[in-house]
């Protein structure tokens, strides 16, 4: 079975070169822009947010831009790393109506090919990008970020960092290829909205009634405890992925393809 | 008796079309056409026996084996074309497209392949996307037969083919048939495929089986015929489809029999025409039907 999921994954990943060199590139810009506000932001929460911080003053509270912006990144961003999000259906209204991914589907489906094979290669696809733009993005980071950042954060802390972050967006990212392949082209639309406005909700509930960030929260927590958070992000993320492929095969052997 | 497919009360439903319920048996050995006008659920039927739809209701037994339990053994002896499932796919070559399907048969015959590739002149490097719409069903043609299957699903397979390659391709098919293990379920609008190809029509309106006949029975038993005269009480006989007056013609689905009485009471038979296939299909399939 892995043979066969793999052989379909390959010949996937073959099949998408063009929009694996372009996520890939547009993922290590948004590392390159997002460097300079993640630094700010961490220098921000160890040195004293009022001298450093980008802000917005109210009467009654203040709004820190930088830390606004790494939470959105790293919650709204990460789990997109798990598609190709600058490719084909992602930038093209016309997966509302053709559901590209069902009809590719359809193709393996018409041959002899079980469900569990076509679940697994999905995932395998999705793990290889996931994998890919992951690396691409925090290897970004970590050579553009000035050495200065690691006088407050030591090197097995930001690792804690990216290990923690990596668990997280595999949580979400999971549900990628079960909404790609397993609904159709309108969810894949209605699903990013959807997630696009709880980000929003999280960001608003969090930053302006906690008054806190998500991803300053984590720093603290992982510089206090570097191993077990990450423990169970990383658990949590397999688990999604293991969950995700169950749901996936019970899908595609019930879904219509055309 | 030995089934190819055996279709049990089967239903599908999506968006406001509803397919069933209907139950079909097709023998090993047999060729069915299905036949209805657009829309009538032919591809909705070979779609779902395929398992790219999935029924709301019924069960479906391909080769003695239930599809849902055995899959993936059924599917390799199938070959189905239809669809345009390959659009999908668009941007390979025929080769890569051979690729992507051979690999799952352990029976694909890559000399066959070959073979059938030059019969009709498909170019192997040509990217299926650049390909006509003649050449991209001969190209599902070829690798639905690629691997020798036992039963073929096939919907609409000549459809915009040229003629010479229709031709070929109804060759390969009584070729194919020719053993007696063979099967074939095919939709078609054509009559010229039925004629040459089909043992039994089988006739969906508006996602129904109408009527199922064997091919050969049912040219004999319709006809139009020119009377002498018409008894008034041949007027509401269920075996009397269409009557026009001057000159006085009946058209009848119970040839032999009416015949027979027509004979009887002494009324002139002036002329006899049988009706081609889709004179009958009007028939039987316009809404204010006899049957």
């Amino acid at each position: 079975m892995w043979k066969d999921s793999w052989w379909i994954a390959k010949k996937e990943l073959k099949m998408q070169i063009p929009g694996i060199i372009l996520t890939l590139l547009s993922t290590i810009f948004i590392g390159i822009i997002i460097t300079p506000t993640f630094y700010l932001n961490i220098i921000n929460l160890f040195e004293g947010a009022d001298i450093y911080g980008s802000r917005l003053v109210f009467e009654d509270h203040t709004v820190y831009i930088d830390s606004i912006l790494v939470d959105a990144i790293f919650l709204g961003f990460t789990p997109c790393l798990s598609a190709l999000f600058m490719w084909g259906p992602y930038i093209s209204l016309r997966a509302i109506k053709e559901d590209p991914f069902g009809k590719r589907l359809a193709v393996y489906r018409s041959l002899p090919v079980s469900t569990k094979v076509l679940s697994l290669s999905r995932v395998l696809f999705m793990l290889f990008i996931f994998v890919l733009f992951s690396a691409a993005f925090y290897l970004t980071i970590t050579i553009s970020v000035p050495n200065s950042l690691f006088i407050h954060l030591e090197y097995h802390q930001f690792l804690s960092f990216i290990l923690f972050w990596i668990g997280y967006a595999l949580v979400i990212g999971s549900l990628n290829p079960y909404i790609e392949s397993g609904t159709n082209g309108k969810v894949l639309y209605i699903y990013s909205f959807i997630l696009m406005v709880s980000l929003i909700l999280v960001l608003f509930v969090v930053h302006q009634v906690w008054n806190t960030s998500i991803v300053n929260a984590t720093i603290l927590l992982l510089t206090r405890a570097p191993v077990i958070p990450v423990i169970v992000s990383l658990a949590c993320g397999i688990l999604g992925v293991m969950i995700m492929a169950k749901l996936l095969n019970k899908r595609l052997s019930e879904r219509d393809y055309l | 008796m030995n089934l190819a497919v055996e279709i049990q009360s089967l239903v599908k439903t999506y968006n406001n079309f509803k397919l069933g319920p209907l139950d079909l048996k097709v023998e090993k050995g047999m060729v069915i056409g299905l036949l209805g006008s657009n829309g009538s659920g032919k591809s909705t039927l070979l779609q779902t026996i395929m398992k790219l739809r999935n029924p709301d209701n019924g069960s479906v037994q391909v080769l003695g084996m239930d599809i849902n339990e055995y899959e993936v053994e059924v599917k390799e002896r199938i070959g189905f074309a239809g669809a345009g499932l390959y659009e999908a796919f668009k941007q390979l070559t025929v080769d890569g497209l051979a690729e992507l399907v051979g690999h799952w048969y352990t029976n694909w015959d890559q000399d066959y392949y070959h073979l059938l590739i030059n019969r009709y002149n498909i170019n192997r490097k040509e990217k299926f996307a650049h390909c006509s719409m003649g050449t991209k069903k001969k190209v599902e043609f070829v690798l639905a037969m690629a691997h020798h299957p036992e039963l073929l699903i096939l919907d609409e397979p000549t459809a915009n083919v040229d003629l010479i390659s229709q031709q070929r391709m109804r060759e390969d098919l009584s070729q194919f048939m020719e053993d007696g293990q063979h099967t074939i379920v095919m939709a078609t609008h054509l009559q010229e495929e039925v004629k040459q190809l089909c043992d039994y029509i089988c006739l969906l309106d508006d996602g129904e089986i109408k009527d199922m006949f064997e091919k050969d029975e049912i040219q004999n038993r319709w006809a139009r015929l020119w009377l002498s005269d018409l008894p008034d009480h041949f007027k509401d006989d269920i075996r009397v489809w269409q009557i026009e007056e001057s000159p006085t013609q009946i058209v009848t689905n119970k040839f032999s029999e009416l015949e027979k009485e027509l004979q009887q009471q002494q009324i002139e038979i002036n002329q006899v025409k049988r009706l081609e296939l889709h004179e009958i299909l009007e028939y039987i399939l316009q809404p204010s039907s006899n049957s």
